[in-house]
């Protein structure tokens, strides 16, 4: 009779044994839920779908995104050019800075629900949220830094061996996990919070202005600036000139004549706080692009965008009344989310 | 008390089946074989040097090769899937003393084809960061332009017109006309062209030696380097190139269990 009490107290063993096998990896992080906004579509199926959100993997993202040790010279993080009271873009500049004084040849993004996005980079390049990281990375005239190099830099750090551990269960420091890592922090940099969304959730109502405003919004730039993210993510020609770097932009990746000075369309989030605009940043101010949309478009242009090829007929009042209700796209909350913020210490 | 016996009944009835489980595994398995696939590298019928060997190519133009790097996968005996612990992908450096991926629980017997693909997958070019061979820290990673390259080849060449004679192919490329893998077929076919068999026997294994014909390259002089100095990013002068991946590789010898 005791026998069997020993053999069940044996198999009991055996299959507690077992379950903490396989959940002991999932109780030492917490998940994180990706809340998608009220009315918005759904995320691009695969910024998620292989990388577990937690908490920790969020904040080790974080933390590798305020690191200038991803650089050569230890001194330029991804937040050095994506700043957060510039809605992660950099701003006032057309061009940013890399290592050794250098310049980049295109305007650095905002960075916001970026897992709506399925390709990065003004010609779209990049082909998944984890693998941007790379570009900047790497690029001479950016962070001019070597992958192997920078993994040397983060295991020498007892806070990222923590911190990987925390976040993957073990303190292995691998470029996976570093790339998954920081697309857990920038796929979760929602803007969601405008007065233009408190209006759409009933909380708040547009002035009169404003509401001209979005009818003038919703006659001449809805057909690419789509709501609610505010871009469609196609690419177009929207008929400037070549620039003096001869930036052909998507035809540059796919090699293709139809593709030639075509860019991604940005989103008009936050757009108050992201100038100067276009993928060379040369208009400096939002009565400059729709100047641009008035008068300056290349009609010449054999792929010039079809909804653009007449210009964009607009009065100085629709104008005004456009700019007061694109300053009501500008999120406070989330420019000012301690959350998206470098830690302090 | 009936209660207990069916505690004891459930533990015993557990034990039996996992014994019955072990027990049939090996008794009744299959006979199965292993299978190593090895590759070498040749250029004018010599083992490729790395260090300052000059060779000549079909347009008389003469090379030095400092870097030969590709991606395998999708290994078959003749068409049927074959799997490895290894992992998915080969990464071949011609830098490395050994090349080699092993096989195992492959049905024993006499096969007449092996084949796998030179690139990579188009699934896993575009799915986020990957790890073991595809990590891009094996610098086989398109930074600027997402994607793999598939075939790394550098070297020097007096008539290359690049900056400092450099001939550098990165070939690669996973989207509709551009795509560049490419399956290929090796029969056992010896030098007098009589065919030959791979036979895998139980528990042993065969070791086929597979060469990198680098002469092939070139494509019977119709590939130039003063043509094609630099090719780095995919493309149609890419897709030219790799015209002659189905004509690099070749057995060298197998190995008799």
């Amino acid at each position: 009779m005791r026998l069997q009490y020993l053999f069940t107290a044996i198999l009991l063993l055996g299959i507690a044994c077992l379950f903490v096998f396989f959940t002991e990896s999932n109780l030492t992080s917490t998940p994180l839920k990706f809340e998608i906004p009220k009315g918005w579509p759904a995320p691009t199926k695969n910024t998620f779908s292989k990388n577990k959100l937690t908490e920790e993997g969020f904040q080790l993202g974080k933390k590798l995104f305020y690191d200038g040790r991803l650089s050569k010279d230890g001194e330029i993080s991804c937040a050095s050019c994506h700043q957060q009271f510039a809605a992660f873009s950099n701003y006032d500049h057309d061009f940013s800075h890399g290592i050794n004084n250098s310049f980049t040849k295109r305007n650095a993004p905002a960075l916001m629900n970026l897992a709506w996005m399925k390709e990065f980079h003004w010609d779209g390049a990049i082909n998944h949220i984890e693998v941007q990281p790379l570009a900047p990375l790497t690029a001479k005239n950016e962070m001019g830094e070597q992958l192997d190099s920078v993994l040397m830099k983060l295991r020498k750090d007892t806070s990222y061996q923590r911190m990987f551990k925390a976040a993957f269960g073990d303190t292995i420091i691998s470029s996976q996990r570093m790339l998954k890592a920081l697309a857990q922090f920038t796929g979760n940099l929602i803007s969601s919070n405008s007065k233009y969304d408190k209006v759409k959730r009933g909380e708040t109502n547009f002035t009169e202005f404003e509401k001209r405003g979005y009818e003038t919004f919703k006659l001449y730039c809805e057909s690419c600036h789509k709501e609610p993210l505010f871009t469609d993510n196609s690419f177009r020609n929207n008929g400037q000139k070549l620039n003096r770097f001869n930036d052909i932009g998507r035809a540059s990746i796919s090699g293709k004549q139809e593709d030639s000075l075509k860019f991604k369309v940005p989103t008009l989030r936050n757009i108050e706080l992201s100038f100067p605009y276009m993928h060379d940043g040369h208009l400096y101010s939002l009565y400059h692009v729709i100047d641009f949309y008035r008068n300056e478009i290349d009609t010449t242009q054999f792929n010039l965008d079809p909804a653009l090829k007449r210009k964009i007929k607009m009065t100085e009042k629709e104008k005004k009344e456009l700019i007061y209700f694109l300053s009501t796209l500008t999120d406070s909350t989330f420019i000012k989310n301690k959350r998206f913020a470098a830690d302090e210490n | 008390m009936s209660k207990k016996k069916n505690i004891a009944l459930i533990y015993f009835l557990t034990v039996f089946i996992i014994s019955i489980g072990i027990v049939y595994n090996t008794i009744a398995q299959k006979p199965l074989g292993k299978l190593k696939l090895s590759f070498i590298h040749t250029v004018n019928y010599k083992p490729l040097s790395l260090i300052d060997s000059v060779y000549k190519n079909d347009s008389n133009e003469s090379y030095k090769i400092s870097k030969l790097k590709y991606y395998l996968f999708d290994f078959k005996l003749n068409d049927q899937p074959i799997y490895s612990q290894h992992g998915k992908y080969l990464l071949v450096n011609a830098d490395k003393k050994e090349n080699e991926i092993e096989f195992e629980h492959i049905n024993a017997g006499a096969y007449s084809t092996v084949s796998f693909k030179i690139g990579v997958d188009s699934i896993d070019n575009c799915s986020g960061a990957q790890s073991g061979a595809l990590d891009p820290i094996n610098d086989m990673f398109w930074t600027w332009n997402s994607g793999y390259v598939f075939l790394k080849l550098e070297g020097t060449s007096p008539n290359s017109n690049a900056d400092l004679n450099r001939l550098e192919y990165h070939l690669g490329g996973y989207k509709g006309d551009n795509a560049l893998s490419t399956k290929i077929d090796l029969r056992c076919i010896d030098e007098y062209g009589k065919s030959f068999l791979i036979r895998l026997d139980s528990n042993k294994e065969t070791e086929v030696v597979v060469a990198f014909n680098l002469d092939n390259f070139w494509q019977r002089g119709t590939v130039s380097i003063k043509e094609n100095s630099i090719c780095v990013s995919p493309g149609k002068i890419a897709k030219k190139l790799s015209n002659c991946f189905s004509t690099l590789f070749s057995i060298k010898s197998i190995s008799k269990p």
